[in-house]
């Protein structure tokens, strides 16, 4: 009884010590708002555990090691795993900070991370819709010039990669991404073959090459009482938001233009006259419409062929409609997502910080071990052409035999971002778009009032008076 | 004369470990809590995103109670009163369901001349909602709710033809669709919670009371208005406060239950938004704390309320009785004084 008792003491007290330890880890995302300006210190203490954690004793090895700051490690641990390998680089002398967070919510952790100063950063993952906030901070990257890079470096790296690294406010290159996600038009063959007649990627990229065409040939499934060309208005957004041919927002006021109106009525066409699905991209029922035959197509980026849209749109190996899908370039050129590398100002390990960009991005032998390797679609045109044209890659095996490699470098080779990148995109994109679904839905009776809603929508998320909304 | 040993063991105060025991809930409590609660006081005079330095005075407030000129502020302050509005009517639409139903389940638990069989396991059927996580019911609800024919809910009303197939209901984006959802998911995580606290106080009531209004010839609904309810006020009190407080913070359904980054302006209540105001770059520090700093005061406001309601009317005129009867005693006192 007397040990009982003992052991339940310490039970006790263990979870007390517990819970309060537990505090450090979440502390900032639980303890509420205000306790941000704490954060750092926890994530301080954080790094400083992993660092021993990985047999290297704190300050003096965190002052050599080259740390990567990334929020999971999909792409940073096959990352170094390969540059290791390949450069006999010692693995010690690379630390991953992985913050392990949703991709969303990592600009959050870095800046926290970053406000201690002590903490070492050499390189950061950015993500896309993202990055310009550190990009476009002088005080957090450094430009790839500093590294020794010159613009004439990256001529190999499609145009729009190279675009989306540079400041908005200087203009300086200061990130590079290894990986061009650019994307294209999954249509099912034998539907489009059944409906449209359609035979060949060709044929089809007929029917679809511009928005017009892509209505018309909407119209003709619907008449025929077949399937939606689409399967959501979020997935015709992501394309058509790369369609604008000027920037969202100039001389510091947000433009709402005819390219805003007229998208809204097409998509309230599409919408209502079921031309695409009322399932919302990323729903539960979304990728499952590919096994039906309510859906003749999706538009996948590189990363999509896998599991995340297409394959699980199939319904796996061996699914449904496995194999029956064919990949077109569309209405058009559009990218979607992708991280990019970009190195810290605090960074105290250039050269191999150096060594490591160039391995995925302008060194040929690296890029291509890595998108063998890890089946990835690389920034670099050169290395991607002469793995289409090598001919070992079949293609993804849900195109059954078609290789999406030989669309997406077209794709890829089409986006044109100059001039168009904002460090608003994302929210403006974001609000346009619920806006717009709004106005499809019903919510808003005209295009006037959902206009009204998304320039509210933005002027609630832009509150530093940085764009002007009239 | 004592040894000093015997001096020394008389001296050892073992209060001390009692202390020792407490501070590490004293320390996590200062730390995650009164730390941030104060320093929420201050973010709210401070500037937002960029300006986070900056002392500001009242102006987040004024902001948001009030607009401004400038389309930032005239939807920031939009915002703010529509979400405290969807903060009531959602707070509103789970409670008096929740109250109503807790009630009449926990009155027939407790019924001795009902013999409900299988007590237990309805109690601990009821009850299990709440153990799930509310990112788990808002997954579970989105998947039955899900607009479009393949939705379950949606499929069964078009097999059933009570609609159209080309017009499914919309009950994650629809206005009332979705804070009815939200409501209900809420009335079902919480009953179970509310009827065990209201059984529990049934049961404290004195058993001779229910006996003699039985023995009276006192029927079930005589028993419960005369008897039951008004000796439960305190706790039906109890569970007001606490479920206001919850309420008015409701976070987690009403920012789970949508599709996508795609917002439900109504659905959104005071604590999303001070929750994306502060998860968004530049960080609005300064909102956010405004916005929390209006919501304790509400809350202090309407808990307050809630506690006058408490106070017991009977108490309250028997103090002014012993209050009136000791006058009366002092004025005789004088008088009979004055008398000789």
């Amino acid at each position: 009884m007397k040990n009982f008792k003992k052991t339940l003491a310490l039970l006790a007290a263990l979870a007390l010590s517990a819970t309060a330890f537990y505090g450090c880890d979440t502390g900032s995302s639980n303890a509420g708002n205000s306790a941000a300006n704490d954060g750092g210190n926890s994530a301080t203490e954080e790094s400083k555990t992993e660092d021993s954690a990985a047999g290297t004793d704190g300050e003096a090895a965190s002052g050599d090691q080259l740390t990567i700051l990334c929020w999971n490690a999909n792409d940073s641990q096959p990352m170094v795993d390969l540059f290791c390998e390949k450069t006999g680089t010692d693995p010690s002398l690379i630390n991953i900070k992985n913050f392990n967070v949703q991709g969303g919510q990592a600009s959050e952790q870095y800046t926290q991370y970053l406000a201690n100063a002590d903490n070492d950063a050499d390189i950061m993952f950015l993500e896309a819709d993202w990055c310009l906030n550190f990009i476009n901070d002088d005080a957090q990257t450094l430009p790839l010039s500093e590294l020794g890079y010159s613009e004439s470096d990256f001529s190999d790296i499609y145009d729009y990669v190279v675009e989306t690294g540079k400041s908005t406010t200087t203009g300086a290159l200061k990130g590079i991404s290894w990986q061009a996600a650019a994307g294209g038009f999954c249509y099912r063959d034998d539907l489009a073959e059944q409906y449209l007649g359609v035979k060949t990627p060709d044929e089809m990229q007929e029917k679809v090459k511009d928005w017009d065409t892509f209505l018309a040939t909407a119209k003709t499934l619907k008449d025929a009482n077949g399937p939606a060309l689409s399967a959501t208005l979020g997935g015709v957004w992501q394309v058509y938001s790369g369609s604008r041919d000027s920037a969202w927002v100039k001389d510091g006021k947000l433009l709402v233009d005819d390219y805003c109106t007229k998208y809204a009525e097409f998509a309230h066409t599409l919408y209502n006259e079921g031309y695409v699905t009322k399932v919302s991209q990323w729903s539960p029922e979304w990728t499952p419409l590919g096994q039906t035959d309510d859906v003749m197509g999706f538009f996948v980026s590189t990363w999509g062929f896998g599991d995340t849209i297409l394959t699980a749109a199939a319904g796996g190996e061996g699914g449904a409609t496995f194999g029956k899908w064919k990949c077109v370039v569309g209405p058009s050129e559009f990218y979607w997502g992708g991280t990019w590398l970009a190195p810290a100002a605090r960074i105290n390990n250039k050269e191999l910080a150096k060594q490591f960009i160039d391995f995925f991005t302008i060194n040929e032998e690296g890029a291509t071990a890595y998108a063998e390797k890890q089946g990835e679609y690389m920034s670099n045109k050169k290395v991607m052409e002469a793995i289409i044209a090598k001919g070992d890659y079949k293609g993804a095996p849900v195109l059954g035999g078609q290789n999406q490699f030989e669309v997406l470098n077209k794709v890829a080779d089409g986006i044109d971002m100059k001039g168009k990148i904002t460090p608003y995109d994302a929210v403006i994109k974001n609000e346009f778009s619920n806006a717009v679904n709004g106005y499809c839905d019903g919510t808003y009776a005209t295009v006037d009032e959902a206009m009204d809603a998304f320039k509210d929508g933005v002027a609630g998320q832009i509150t530093d008076g940085s764009v002007t909304i009239d | 004369m004592k040894s000093s040993a015997q001096n020394k063991i008389r001296s050892i105060s073992y209060a001390k470990y009692g202390y020792y025991f407490i501070l590490p809930f004293f320390i996590v409590y200062f730390i995650f809590q009164l730390v941030p609660l104060i320093n929420t006081f201050r973010l709210s005079v401070y500037g937002n995103g960029n300006f986070a330095q900056d002392y500001v005075g009242m102006s987040n407030f004024k902001i948001l109670l009030f607009g401004g000129a400038n389309r930032t502020e005239a939807a920031l302050h939009k915002d703010v009163f529509n979400d405290l509005f969807n903060t009531l009517i959602l707070w509103f639409g789970n409670f008096i369901p929740q109250l109503a139903l807790s009630l009449l389940l926990a009155v027939w638990f407790t019924d001795i001349n009902l013999k409900i069989k299988g007590k237990t396991f309805f109690k601990i059927v009821m009850y299990l909602p709440n153990i799930v996580t509310a990112a788990s019911v808002a997954a579970l609800f989105l998947m039955l709710f899900s607009k479009t024919k393949y939705g379950p809910i949606n499929s069964f009303l078009i097999d059933h033809g009570f609609i159209s197939e080309n017009d499914p209901i919309d009950f994650v984006k629809g206005k009332w669709q979705s804070r009815g959802v939200i409501m209900f998911a809420q009335t079902w995580m919480w009953f179970g919670n509310t009827m065990i606290m209201l059984m529990s106080a049934i049961m404290g009531i004195s058993k001779s009371l229910f006996e003699a209004a039985d023995i009276d010839g006192a029927n079930s609904r005589q028993v419960f208005t005369k008897i039951t309810l008004p000796l439960l006020r305190p706790m039906v009190i109890y569970t007001l406060v606490t479920s206001m407080i919850g309420g008015l913070q409701m976070w987690d359904l009403p920012y789970l239950y949508k599709n996508g980054t795609a917002w439900n302006k109504s659905t959104e209540t005071i604590a999303v938004f001070i929750y994306n105001k502060f998860h968004i770059i530049p960080q609005n520090y300064g909102y956010s704390a405004a916005a929390s700093v209006i919501l304790f005061v509400i809350t202090s406001a309407l808990g307050c309320i809630c506690f006058a309601m408490n106070t017991d009317k009977e108490d309250k005129k028997k103090k002014a009785l012993a209050k009136e009867q000791r006058k009366q005693a002092k004025l005789q006192s004088k008088s009979s004084f004055g008398g000789f």
